[in-house]
């Protein structure tokens, strides 16, 4: 049956609708989460609050499970399912980049806008940041272009990578999310508080 | 420990537990046959010379020409710009990825449209979309734009206007039409320049 867009089952207008909704759903779960604070999400950084990585792991690992039980009762075909293609020195380029942003500005893209959004000026001024950055890429892309596509993978998948089947691999990273929860909680009981 | 957090952790537990031991399944992506007979009957597959042409001499970036035929015929004459797949590797997994470019109107062609069809009906039922066939292929290629012939003196408008683009397709596609419009480059113009006599040097 699906993925539903791919098959245009969804006609590709109704996709931009959708997604306009589901942003906002998305939006507004970030918000409840807390994700509209710099200081929260910095604290996974300090180890005084590790709700960000709680919350994005059980989201990929729902999703992850979701996905392979819908695949298994031919819901959808994951076949069907665009996988980003990995170029590896861009990758690890833009995740530091990513990272050190996250560190200093306290937000990722998608918390800034959220917590633009309520009115946190620190957000904003992010958001502006981000603008100019994207500007700047856009602009000289020639420069960058060949960095960019430099050491194409292809579409790999980690559990292709590692010689494993998708469902074991799929056990393993649940196993590795359940302890890294206990685990944060035990180092969140041992850092000093910080209120925020 | 909060008795929520162990109840949903032995649940995310057992729901990987039972993935670990689900055997490993391939969909089927196949198109289902009253599909694939509806779309094969349906004509907008179909693009003309002429079409293809617009599109090559404006420089559209949204199309990729597929060459379905042998590798030496490909050698031989191809269109411009042209990507070689032959009709028995198109399902190869290492095509795959040009086929699936869901932006690119993907045209197929061979010499007639038969070739050209069978390998759109191959991709139709892995369920590619966006793919097209160059209606009478490469003969109708070379008939209509490389060598166009002159409709009789009493055609409408249409034909001859159709026949002045085709004759200016050819020329840009590198093939002059017999009845070539003629035009005389036009001569550049003289320009004398008068330079300023330097002043006579010398002296002290």
């Amino acid at each position: 049956m699906g993925p539903l867009v791919t098959q245009d089952i969804i006609g590709g207008n109704w996709n931009f609708v959708l997604a306009f909704i589901l942003g906002l759903f998305f939006g507004g779960v970030l918000e409840q989460a807390g994700f509209s604070s710099s200081r929260k999400l910095a604290g996974v950084f300090y180890g005084y609050d590790f709700v960000v990585l709680r919350v994005f792991f059980t989201a990929a690992i729902t999703a992850m499970v979701g996905l392979l039980f819908f695949h298994y009762f031919e819901w959808i075909d994951l076949s069907l399912v665009y996988v980003n293609p990995t170029f590896w020195p861009s990758a690890l380029t833009g995740g530091a980049i990513m990272g050190l942003g996250f560190i200093v500005g306290g937000f990722c893209p998608g918390t800034s806008v959220c917590a633009a959004s309520i009115g946190k000026i620190d957000a904003m001024v992010f958001l502006v940041g981000i603008f100019i950055g994207i500007s700047l890429f856009g602009f000289t892309y020639d420069w960058w272009v060949d960095f960019v596509f430099a050491g194409d993978l292809g579409r790999i998948k980690v559990y292709d990578s590692l010689g494993m089947r998708q469902g074991s691999f799929a056990f393993m990273l649940i196993a590795v999310a359940l302890i890294a929860f206990y685990a944060t909680r035990w180092i969140e009981k041992r850092v000093k508080k910080v209120e925020y | 420990m909060n008795i929520r957090y162990a109840f949903v952790s032995a649940i995310a537990i057992l729901l990987g537990a039972v993935l670990m031991f689900l055997p490993e399944k391939q969909l089927k992506i196949e198109k289902n046959p009253v599909d694939l007979l509806l779309a094969i009957n349906d004509e907008s597959r179909w693009i003309s010379t002429d079409e293809l042409a617009h599109s090559i001499v404006e420089k559209d970036p949204y199309f990729l020409l597929i060459d379905v035929r042998s590798e030496d015929e490909y050698q031989t004459f191809s269109l411009p710009g042209s990507l070689h797949i032959p009709l028995d590797s198109i399902q190869s997994p290492n095509y795959l990825p040009y086929l699936q470019q869901e932006g690119l109107r993907k045209i197929f062609y061979s010499n007639t449209s038969a070739k050209a069809t069978q390998a759109w009906v191959l991709s139709k039922r892995r369920n590619l979309s966006n793919i097209y066939v160059l209606e009478g292929g490469v003969n109708r290629w070379v008939e209509t734009i490389l060598n166009p012939v002159k409709p009789a003196s009493t055609a409408p408008q249409e034909e001859f206007d159709l026949y002045s683009f085709r004759v200016a397709a050819s020329q840009y596609f590198g093939n002059s039409a017999e009845e070539t419009v003629e035009s005389e480059a036009p001569k550049k113009p003289m320009i004398q320049v008068s330079r300023k006599k330097k002043a006579a040097q010398g002296g002290c």
